[in-house]
């Protein structure tokens, strides 16, 4: 009796798993396979497909590829937007691995009010990018704007520059605004990194007449090291996702002057504002986008690996 | 304790020499630098919030000539001309629609999917894990081709279950990572329990085994609203009719309508910022602590 009942119940169950399985798993896989899997593939394909409008009419090689590197305005539009795009991402790790750093270790001293501190620092990172984008605008604005005012009234008046609105500085501006709203990550992060140690260690190292600087070489810095490349790989995909940012602060063409054009900007154009091979041309600019990303998160990885070893 | 010290203690006579003789030697002058660093950060993260909050109470005239100034009275004018020009109410309420609903789907239908993943040894398990998982590393905006194709072949663009089925895709492979560790470490022994009782494997998860998973639920669809609410790529070329707008495209339009009158633009973004910082205030320490321990997005 008590055997029986064990063979039919696992019968059953066998039968059932399957069946709870699909039940389970198919709502997530078919959302996830039709929105974001499908269109990811489908692009790749896309890039190599001659298109007239939007159908498909025959296989065009590297054309696509070939059109993208050589016809004016995509190829020197896209050179100076990949360009800008890496400027802002060596710009922003370097402002916050530093910064995200310094803030983590001061924090660690300051018992009582750190959880409050930590909130401010990461309160800008809550805002969507759009506000942040606009905020920034206002408030380097050289009619009213606050930081023009407040420069004119201690007398540094020629220190203002409309760093939004000149196309030398605007890049530089929009990555330290980006860094002012993502700081709190960092911060966290490492933070959190050198919490995994026991204070005890720090006072240990003291003992021994570690200087500050042995101490930041041997124990802090490893171990912040892999939350750094973590923080590096994160920032370098955002940095490749970038467009809410510039595009409140200088719109689709990337103002001022294309100083702030990326290549989500620039996708967007080719992809959704163009004529002709447009999506041909839009798919191949998004292969070539994935292709830099997996690259640079390919060699991160073996990078760590090494980096494992020495530091 | 060394010997030194104890040799050393009788020599300090007063209990508080002692103590600060203690403190004083290395960090007092560094913790003093340390402080205003801590403190002045603290004010560049929030003087620009903090101006614009003050300047979305001033009328436009006046922070013109003054930009920075308290306002001399209660001016709600800007505040007026941006909640009704800027259709403020409706915007607000589809981007509560969109990112609300859209993060509730995407954590419900991904716990089903980890679930099972990390508990039945379902076949080709695996492949679809890092088919999901793929998901975090992919620069989601660059695939947006194929996506509004597939949308305007079954009448989803502009619709606003078009784009809450894409918020709840784009949800999954967040909230797979974070649930299948979540998932996988739940005791055997309550599953089988359960199913001797006669339960079947889905009524044995969402009776017995749905409760012990509900902190990490409501963290992951927080940190999936987030995200969402602040959306704006997506939006933006999915959704036709202003009045179906969420905030982040409402935003960028009623700037683009009211470039020159300032003081609405600056009670602009206090009303679009306003309902994620307080959701920021009430979850603090969630967030942080989200943030802190790899809840990184």
């Amino acid at each position: 009796m008590l055997q029986s009942t064990a063979t039919m119940h696992g019968v059953t169950t066998r039968w059932s798993r399957h069946a709870w399985a699909a039940i389970f798993i198919l709502p997530a896989a078919l959302i996830y396979g039709a929105f974001i899997f499908y269109p990811l593939v489908a692009t790749v394909v896309w890039g190599f497909l001659e298109w007239n409008g939007t159908s498909a009419v025959s296989f065009a090689g590297f054309g696509n590829f070939r059109t993208l590197f050589t016809l004016y305005p995509f190829n020197t539009q896209l050179f100076s937007a990949v360009l800008h795009n890496i400027v802002f991402f060596l710009l922003s790790i370097i402002v916050q691995l530093l910064f995200g750093l310094i803030l983590a270790v001061l924090l660690r001293a300051r018992a009582k009010s750190r959880v409050f501190l930590q909130a401010i620092y990461t309160l800008p990172f809550m805002m969507s990018p759009i506000i942040v984008g606009y905020l920034w605008n206002l408030i380097l604005n050289p009619i009213f704007g606050p930081v023009y005012e407040a420069l004119h009234a201690t007398g540094l008046g020629n220190l203002y520059a409309p760093w939004l609105g000149q196309s030398s500085t605007a890049l530089v501006t929009l990555s330290l605004i980006s860094s002012w709203q993502s700081i709190g990550l960092p911060m966290l992060l490492f933070y959190a990194a050198l919490s995994t140690i026991p204070s005890e260690i720090y006072e240990a190292a003291k003992m021994d007449g570690c200087t500050g600087l042995q101490t930041f070489r041997w124990i802090i810095l490893p171990l912040v090291a892999p939350t750094a490349a973590v923080l590096t790989l994160l920032t370098f995909v955002a940095s490749f996702n970038l467009f809410d940012l510039p595009y409140a602060v200088g719109g689709v063409n990337g103002a001022p002057n294309g100083a702030l054009d990326v290549a989500g900007l620039l996708f967007y154009r080719l992809a959704f504002t163009g004529t002709g091979n447009g999506l041909g041309v839009g798919s191949a600019m998004a292969t070539m986008i994935g292709l830099i990303l997996l690259a640079f998160t390919t060699a991160l990885l073996w990078y760590r690996r090494l980096a494992e070893r020495w530091v | 304790m060394s010997e030194e010290s104890t040799i050393a203690a009788p020599r300090k006579n007063s209990r508080a020499h002692k103590r600060r003789a203690e403190r004083q030697p290395y960090r007092k002058p560094g913790q003093s630098i340390g402080r205003v660093v801590v403190w002045g950060y603290a004010c560049i993260a929030l003087a620009p919030l903090i101006l614009v909050l003050v300047n979305s109470f001033r009328p436009t005239a006046d922070f013109v000539s003054n930009p920075v100034g308290f306002p001399t009275h209660l001016y709600l004018d800007n505040y007026k001309v941006a909640l009704s020009q800027g259709n403020f109410f409706a915007i607000i309420s589809n981007s509560l629609l969109y990112a609300g609903v859209g993060a509730i789907v995407a954590t419900f239908i991904s716990v089903l999917a980890a679930y099972a993943l990390a508990r039945w040894n379902v076949r080709g398990g695996s492949v679809i894990v890092i088919i999901f998982l793929s998901g975090l590393m992919i620069p989601i905006q660059y695939s947006a081709l194929p996506l509004f194709q597939e949308f305007s072949k079954f009448g989803l663009v502009d619709s606003r279950i078009g784009i809450i089925l894409f918020y709840a895709a784009s949800g999954v492979p967040f909230s797979t990572y974070v649930l299948l560790p979540f998932c996988r470490q739940l005791p055997k022994d309550l599953e089988d329990a359960a199913m001797l009782d006669g339960a079947s494997l889905g009524s044995a998860f969402f009776r017995v085994m749905l409760p012990l998973l509900r902190p990490g639920i409501v963290a992951v669809a927080m940190f999936n609203f987030m995200p969402l609410w602040n959306q704006f790529f997506y939006p933006l070329i999915l959704l036709r009719s202003p009045d179906k707008f969420p905030i982040s495209v409402g935003l960028t339009s009623f700037f683009g309508e009211h470039s020159v009158d300032f003081g609405p633009l600056f009670a602009a973004l206090v009303v679009s910022a306003v309902p994620l910082v307080a959701i920021f205030m009430i979850g603090v320490r969630k967030i942080v602590d989200g943030l802190a321990t790899g809840g990184v997005k």
